[in-house]
């Protein structure tokens, strides 16, 4: 490797320390260090990745809910439709397509695409795989985000969806590789429920070779693929070392080439090791730290902005680290739909002065919130900035309480709308931008936090509008208008992992959706 | 001896049976819906009645207990709510790599325990004693993450070619098994041998200020005969006790350790399956890990009869 790509790395040092901070925030730590791209791909070899987490739930693609389902399932399967390394979509399985009127769509399969056990794609398969999504019989957490009322063949390589409502967001659903997902008809039908858990038989690059509980889950690469050279590489084995630090040692001392590491403050760590590449995934984790407005202190807007006018956001970034946090809105700064706060927004510029005069118009001087937040241990960069944050507050006169408890309660009380004042949530990449403001804002759900009319209005139009340029506008007014009322603030986004590998590995690129390793154009230097 | 046996036997279900109780509760108290983690973040309060429902949570706990344990004593520990697979099996792959990691970590230990603990007391209040108990404090004094989190890094930098994390079965190829699992077994052979360094220094300083030692002495026996035919087989009896409860601990104790080496043992089942509220395989899992504790102590409670016959023809306890 002679060339030297210029990395964020470079970036960052020609910007110099004092810029750092708005460096940061104006690139938003996009990350993706321009892979190694040059010479000419070859085929063969075996890539081994140090994975974090056992699936779950299994890989039955349109039940697969979790992160560590999700990422072994997109190497397996399919959707209709792609997402590319920027996140924009693409085609799929599907070669074209086009909207018909605003609740059809047409589909025209690709040729030649065959699933892992060498039988074909048809039409058939296409239908069953959208009617099962749709079938409440398989519980699946996904069939509510779709409004597919039938799905016909309108050739033998053609098929048609009809909608019961409009869904603007339909191309982003059937991109995803779970929940869009196509299976095969004869092979899903003659298995269990807990079998369909066990194996699976998609069309993706990769097929499942073997999985060692607590061991191993090993893939080969598909020779029937439909993207021909593609995929280059023979075996993939994912083998599971679930301690970070054991993690990046393994990929210093080569036994992996590639790895996904949590706690973003290890960039600096990983960044001194020879012969491998780092970056930070996308900034898709804006810190959600939702407010009730509906009693308490915080039922007041000023008091509500004092809070958020006494943080003051430069220094929590700083604290996180290199390129991983950036200013953010409820919809996170690299979803398609989101964007960056301007630092010269107001909203998100510290003025302390300015808080304590809004808590004195609301007649306080001194408040006390109660905020909760997970206590689990890939949290603990955040917490570490909470309880700076509480520091800032208590400056203003406002006494933040933190009451830690376990992620795995935290999101049932937010569901529930089960809290004091606050509580704190950090996203992933949605299919849907609509989605990120359902969870807190929906009108009638016992999670919504606020009563306002002009809100769920606005929510109502951006769902609903087609044209996506304009949607994308209403989005980002949604997300203004979420901060100046400063219903749910934002005091960083971040990214949610970073990922590491070896110079060995060519052509890869971290994914947009921070979910998957894409691995179909990776390759190994002989 | 029959009736020692067959006390200790009862005993050792009871204490099974008082456990299992126990772990449903602890597991069922735990906080968090399962049904919410299956169903994600954006799913329907209806979506997750029906899986709680499904999974039989909307029983009352009693109820699920009795169930649970009805199963359990004909063998079948149920399947996991989350990926449908058998607990026995699950089980079943992990708890040797636990148990075959105890054992190897036990005689690490008593490899350089023992003989450490022997040669410490006979040069006792010299500077060679002083040297063996200062390591043995350093031993019991570091826990065992830490030794092995060093051991990763430094093995990862200058060794790379150790295999660090290629875990294989004992069945498929012994070397291999071995030399992997031997950084782990001697970080926790560490502490362990240093617990019983300390024992078999306190027993053997005991036992040599007895009347028949001195009596054996006076008949001429020799310093090495002394120590290893009269000394030794009496100082045993404690060394025992505290190695058998030691080795139990350390079958649920290689958790983190397991973590650090990325070893598939029921230790780092018992952290999954608890964060993600996966009842059956904690209820299962805890389960095996207590019944390997109790058959433990209980082989251990039988070993006492082989080293010490007053056991044997009284049956009398050693406690009492």
């Amino acid at each position: 490797m002679t060339n030297h790509t210029f990395t964020r790395r470079n970036a960052l040092a020609l910007g110099g320390s004092t810029l750092a901070g708005l460096m940061l925030a104006a690139c938003g730590g996009t990350a993706t260090t321009a892979s190694r791209t040059s010479g000419k791909p070859v085929s063969g070899g075996t890539l081994t990745i140090g994975l974090d987490g056992e699936p779950t739930v299994g890989f039955d693609p349109q039940v697969a809910q979790a992160y560590f389902d999700q990422q072994i399932v997109a190497q397996f399967y399919e959707g209709l439709l792609s997402l590319d390394s920027k996140g924009q979509i693409k085609p799929g399985l599907a070669k074209s397509y086009q909207q018909v009127d605003s609740t059809t769509y047409r589909f025209t399969l690709r040729d030649g695409v065959t699933f892992h056990d060498g039988t074909k794609l048809t039409t058939d398969d296409v239908i069953f795989s959208l009617e099962r999504l749709m079938d409440p019989a398989i519980k699946s957490p996904y069939t509510q985000q779709y409004k597919i009322k039938t799905v016909t063949a309108v050739d033998a390589s053609t098929v048609e969806i009809k909608l019961s409502t409009p869904q603007p967001s339909l191309y982003n659903f059937l991109a995803r590789p779970w929940s869009g997902a196509i299976m095969s008809k004869k092979w899903t039908t003659s298995r269990t429920g807990n079998e369909l858990k066990q194996t699976e038989n998609g069309t993706g690059p990769f097929a499942l070779k073997k999985w060692s509980k607590g061991i191993s889950i090993t893939l080969s690469g598909y020779k029937g693929y439909w993207e021909k050279p593609k995929p280059y590489l023979d075996t993939v084995i994912y083998r599971l070392i679930p301690d970070e630090t054991s993690r990046v040692a393994s990929l210093r001392s080569n036994s992996v080439q590639l790895l996904s590491f949590r706690d973003l403050r290890m960039v600096s760590d990983v960044k001194t090791t020879s012969g491998v590449t780092e970056a930070n995934g996308p900034l898709v984790s804006s810190v959600w730290l939702n407010m009730n407005t509906l009693s308490g202190p915080l039922a007041d807007k000023r008091v509500r902005q004092a809070f958020n006018l006494a943080i003051d956001r430069k220094t929590l970034i700083k604290t996180l680290g290199s390129g991983s946090a950036s200013f953010g809105y409820v919809i996170p700064p690299q979803d398609p739909y989101g964007t960056t706060p301007t630092t010269a927004d107001p909203m998100y510029t510290q003025n302390q002065a300015k808080a304590k005069a809004l808590l004195k118009a609301a007649g306080r001087s001194t408040v006390s919130i109660e905020l909760t937040a997970p206590s689990d241990s890939a949290y603990g960069p955040d917490i570490s900035a909470l309880e700076l944050m509480k520091a800032q507050l208590s400056k203003v006169g406002i006494t933040l309480n933190l009451k830690l408890v376990p992620f795995a309660s935290v999101v049932p009380k937010v569901l529930g709308g089960d809290y004091t004042d606050m509580i704190m949530l950090t996203s992933v990449l949605n299919a849907d931008p609509s989605q990120y403001l359902d969870l807190w804002f929906a009108k009638g759900s016992p999670a919504t936090k606020v009563k306002d009319q002009h809100l769920w209005d606005l929510m109502a139009a951006a769902k609903s509008e087609q044209d996506n340029a304009k949607r994308v506008t209403l989005y980002h007014q949604l997300a203004q208008y979420i901060a100046d009322e400063a219903y749910l603030l934002v005091p960083y986004a971040k990214a949610v992992r970073g990922e590491a590998w070896s110079d060995k590995v060519h052509g890869y690129q971290p994914d947009a959706t921070a979910t998957r390793l894409n691995l179909k154009n990776a390759w190994l230097a002989p | 001896m029959l009736r020692y046996l067959s006390i200790r036997l009862v005993r050792s279900l009871a204490v099974v049976l008082c456990l299992s109780a126990i772990v449903f509760a602890l597991a069922h108290l735990v906080p968090g819906d399962p049904a919410a983690l299956i169903a994600g973040e954006n799913s329907t309060p209806q979506l997750r009645a029906q899986i709680t429902h499904q999974l039989g949570l909307d029983q009352p706990v009693w109820s699920q207990y009795l169930s649970w344990i009805g199963h359990a004593v004909r063998g079948d520990l149920g399947s996991s709510l989350l990926d449908g697979q058998s607990v026995g099996a699950q089980v079943a792959t992990r708890l040797p790599v636990s148990l075959e990691l105890a054992v190897y970590a036990a005689v690490v230990a008593v490899l350089w325990g023992i003989p450490a603990g022997i040669w410490s007391a006979m040069h006792q209040g010299h500077a060679k004693d002083r040297v063996v108990n200062s390591a043995a404090f350093m031993g019991l004094a570091v826990p065992p993450f830490v030794v092995g989190t060093v051991m990763v890094l430094l093995v990862s930098t200058l060794a790379p070619a150790w295999p660090l994390f290629s875990f294989v079965p004992f069945s498929q190829d012994p070397l291999l098994n071995l030399q992997v699992l031997l950084l782990p077994a001697i970080a926790l052979g560490i502490p362990f041998g240093a617990t019983l360094c300390r024992y078999m220094r306190a027993a053997v300083l005991d036992v040599e200020g007895q009347d028949f030692m001195r009596t054996a002495a006076a008949k001429g026996a020799g310093r090495r005969r002394l120590m290893l035919r009269h000394a030794l087989r009496n100082a045993l009896v404690p060394v025992v006790t505290a190695g058998g409860l030691q080795l139990g601990v350390l079958v649920g104790g290689t958790v983190i350790i397991e973590q650090v080496f990325a070893l598939p043992g029921l230790g780092s089942l018992i952290v999954n399956s608890i964060t993600q509220h996966d009842f059956t395989v904690i209820q299962g899992a805890i389960l095996a890990l207590g019944a390997s504790y109790v058959l433990i102590n209980l082989v251990t409670d039988l070993v006492y009869p082989l080293i010490d016959p007053r056991i044997r023809t009284t049956g009398a306890r050693r406690d009492g």
